[in-house]
């Protein structure tokens, strides 16, 4: 079960991304393995990724297995402790994946690369009152780089600098 | 830079009761806030979620971000509380401004385990109500825990205030914790202290019913903890706890909310360990501890005179002695309507002078001895004069044990009116010419230049007999006076 995540998590960053890439992929699997005339309307970048997927991890799936596999693999996603990253704004794909990919890179141990298997998952939020910058949440800790927690931290400091100019 | 912060979110919402995940290092009773500003308190931690109870309204939804705050759950403690009143978290409520925290304030964690034996010492001194029936029949000791139990409009609350008033120049300290009862209750009860001039050494701690349930439900650890820091001065306190019967409903509501386990009339199995947990912090203390001393006096109200069911036997259990107030001895113009053959006070008469003790006895015994006779007497119509005699005796002790609201009685005029009765001066008077009399004869004792130095000589008398010897002098003066 950990390979056929692994397999997803390889290009897949986000927690959003990754339900919706699950639910892509299940019912692109319905409609190969029970013959379904429903056609599926897919972006360029949805297609894009179900040809990225190898041949032998499709051919892993059939009309005994796939329900249960499925309902496995959402079992294990709830479990999944992802970063939390609040943002001023909300990022495209090429954006989330630089993020994604720098995260691994950093924090990350990879299976594939001999590591014990961590998969660094994003849960991107969105939260302008932050001004600009980003915070992090990773197991119940918070961290604050935002514009918003500096001008907390030196108020009274800016207060006074205004008060300057006030007559 | 380190700007950690610990936080967590939202799994699981039901009212007041909200789950939350992440915290790697909260304890129980640690505080967390939303990042609207809603406070709430760790009651217990799972293996992957804490219980958290807000103490503020808010609309929580799952996926909302909570944040622990540095300080636990406690509240800011010093002199700067007296006359004033509180909510369980030390906000003022009774609109007099800010609390002034000048000189020495310090943080109390509001859950405190009690102080163990090696701090305590025995309960030696009387606590003096001013109320005949109570220092004279069942009296307090000053530490003790006296459970005030009684169905509804049985005069509980008006004999807690007088108690309250009649500590006046005693330095006795003074915490009323009103648990759940309507705002207008919690601003009157503040009025009447503070036009009887008993609010300057009172602290009023109040959660009104409108409130969260778990904030209601702080009120008394809240009033313990207040109670302590004054006790801790080498002060003595006296802790009214109004009543114990909301809180354990409160707690009921909590625990059925957080999936724990009914027992006995729906209250979850630690109802005995909540309010004995909290009782047992009362007491007499020693002076490396503090010296002082907390007289707790839990109060329940009773359903239909019903004394028997869960919450008023737990604390029957808990506590040093009970009174049981009731509305028909009220109807019947009985004030205090204290039901004395079933009030009980476990730990007072160790501390009651060798006069008093002895008067008390005795007194007790003509109104068990009454009791009976007056059974057989209501199938006779001739009774022996000895009969006659006690049963008089018990209507004059009943009349002049009846007390007015706001009229504390001194400990002297306490023993000499349950003398009296004793005495060849009431040995042929009705009831009805003590309640004509009761007064006269009260002022007399206090004023009268024959009869004051009688009630000069009281605290230095040996015994009843003396006693009553001495006030057979007083019958001729006392005769002319009532004419």
């Amino acid at each position: 079960m950990n390979k056929i995540l692994d397999v997803i998590l390889t290009n897949t960053y986000s927690i959003s991304q990754l339900k919706h890439r699950l639910s892509l992929l299940k019912n692109h699997l319905l409609k190969t393995l029970f013959a379904s005339k429903q056609e599926l309307i897919l972006t360029e970048s949805e297609s894009n990724w179900l040809n990225s997927l190898p041949k032998d991890f499709l051919s892993q799936f059939n009309q005994n297995n796939i329900y249960k596999i499925f309902e496995d693999l959402e079992k294990q996603i709830t479990s999944l402790k992802p970063l939390i990253i609040y943002l001023t704004f909300e990022p495209d794909d090429d954006t989330l994946s630089q993020i994604g990919e720098k995260t691994r890179q950093v924090f990350g141990s990879p299976r594939s690369a001999g590591g014990a298997g961590r998969v660094i998952l994003l849960d991107i939020k969105y939260n302008p009152a932050l001004i600009a910058g980003a915070s992090f949440v990773w197991n119940g800790l918070s961290r604050d780089y935002s514009l918003k927690a500096k001008v907390e931290e030196r108020k009274m400091v800016i207060l006074d600098s205004f008060k300057k100019f006030l007559r | 830079m380190n700007n950690t912060e610990e936080v967590g979110y939202v799994t699981k919402v039901r009212d007041f009761l909200v789950h939350l995940d992440g915290f790697p290092s909260i304890r129980v009773n640690d505080m967390v806030i939303s990042e609207k500003g809603s406070r709430g308190w760790v009651n217990s931690i799972g293996q992957n979620e804490i219980e958290v109870l807000m103490l503020d309204e808010e609309k929580i939804t799952p996926k909302k971000l909570f944040k622990k705050t540095l300080n636990r759950l406690g509240l800011n403690v010093g002199n700067f509380l007296l006359g004033r009143a509180i909510n369980p978290l030390g906000v003022p409520i009774d609109g007099s401004g800010l609390l002034s925290k000048s000189g020495v304030s310090e943080i109390l964690e509001l859950e405190q385990e009690a102080p163990g034996i090696e701090s305590r010492q025995f309960i030696k001194q009387q606590f003096l109500t001013g109320i005949t029936l109570i220092d004279t029949l069942i009296p307090l000791g000053k530490g003790q825990r006296e459970l005030v139990m009684g169905d509804a409009h049985s005069g509980k609350t008006g004999f807690l205030l007088d108690l309250i008033i009649n500590q006046k120049n005693t330095g006795v300290i003074c915490i009323y914790a009103s648990i759940g009862k309507p705002s207008v209750t919690v601003r009157n009860l503040i009025d009447i202290l503070k036009s009887n001039g008993a609010l300057t050494y009172t602290v009023v701690i109040a959660a009104s019913s409108s409130e969260p349930a778990p904030l209601i439900y702080l009120t008394p650890k809240t009033a313990l903890t207040v109670a302590q820091y004054f006790q801790k001065q080498g002060k003595d306190v006296l802790l009214i706890l109004d009543d114990l019967g909301t809180h354990a409903k409160l707690y009921r509501e909590i625990a059925l909310l957080g999936n724990k386990a009914p027992g006995r009339e729906s209250y979850p199995g630690d109802i005995f360990y909540q309010h004995a947990h909290l009782l047992e912090r009362a007491g007499n203390f020693l002076k490396e501890y503090g010296g002082g001393s907390i007289t707790a006096l839990p109060v329940i109200e009773l359903g239909l005179n019903d004394f028997t069911t869960i919450i008023p036997t737990n604390l029957m259990s808990m506590t040093d002695g009970h009174l049981l107030f009731k509305s028909s001895l009220r109807a019947q113009g009985q004030t205090p309507a204290i039901d004395i053959s079933l009030s009980v006070s476990r730990v007072g008469r160790q501390t009651q002078d060798p006069v008093s003790n002895s008067l008390s006895a005795k007194v007790r015994q003509i109104l068990s001895e009454a009791s009976d006779l007056e059974t057989i007497s209501r199938f006779s119509s001739e009774l022996p004069p000895e009969t006659q005699l006690t049963l008089r005796r018990k209507d004059q002790i009943i009349e002049l044990l009846k007390q007015d609201p706001l009229t504390p009685t001194s400990k002297p005029i306490q023993v000499i009116l349950l003398s009296l009765p004793f005495t060849s001066f009431l040995k042929d008077k009705n009831r009805d010419f003590l309640e004509k009399n009761r007064r006269k004869i009260i002022e007399a004792f206090l004023n009268n230049p024959q009869l004051v130095p009688i009630t000069k000589q009281i605290p230095t008398l040996k015994s009843d007999e003396e006693l009553i010897k001495l006030l057979e002098g007083a019958g001729e003066v006392l005769a002319k006076l009532c004419q």
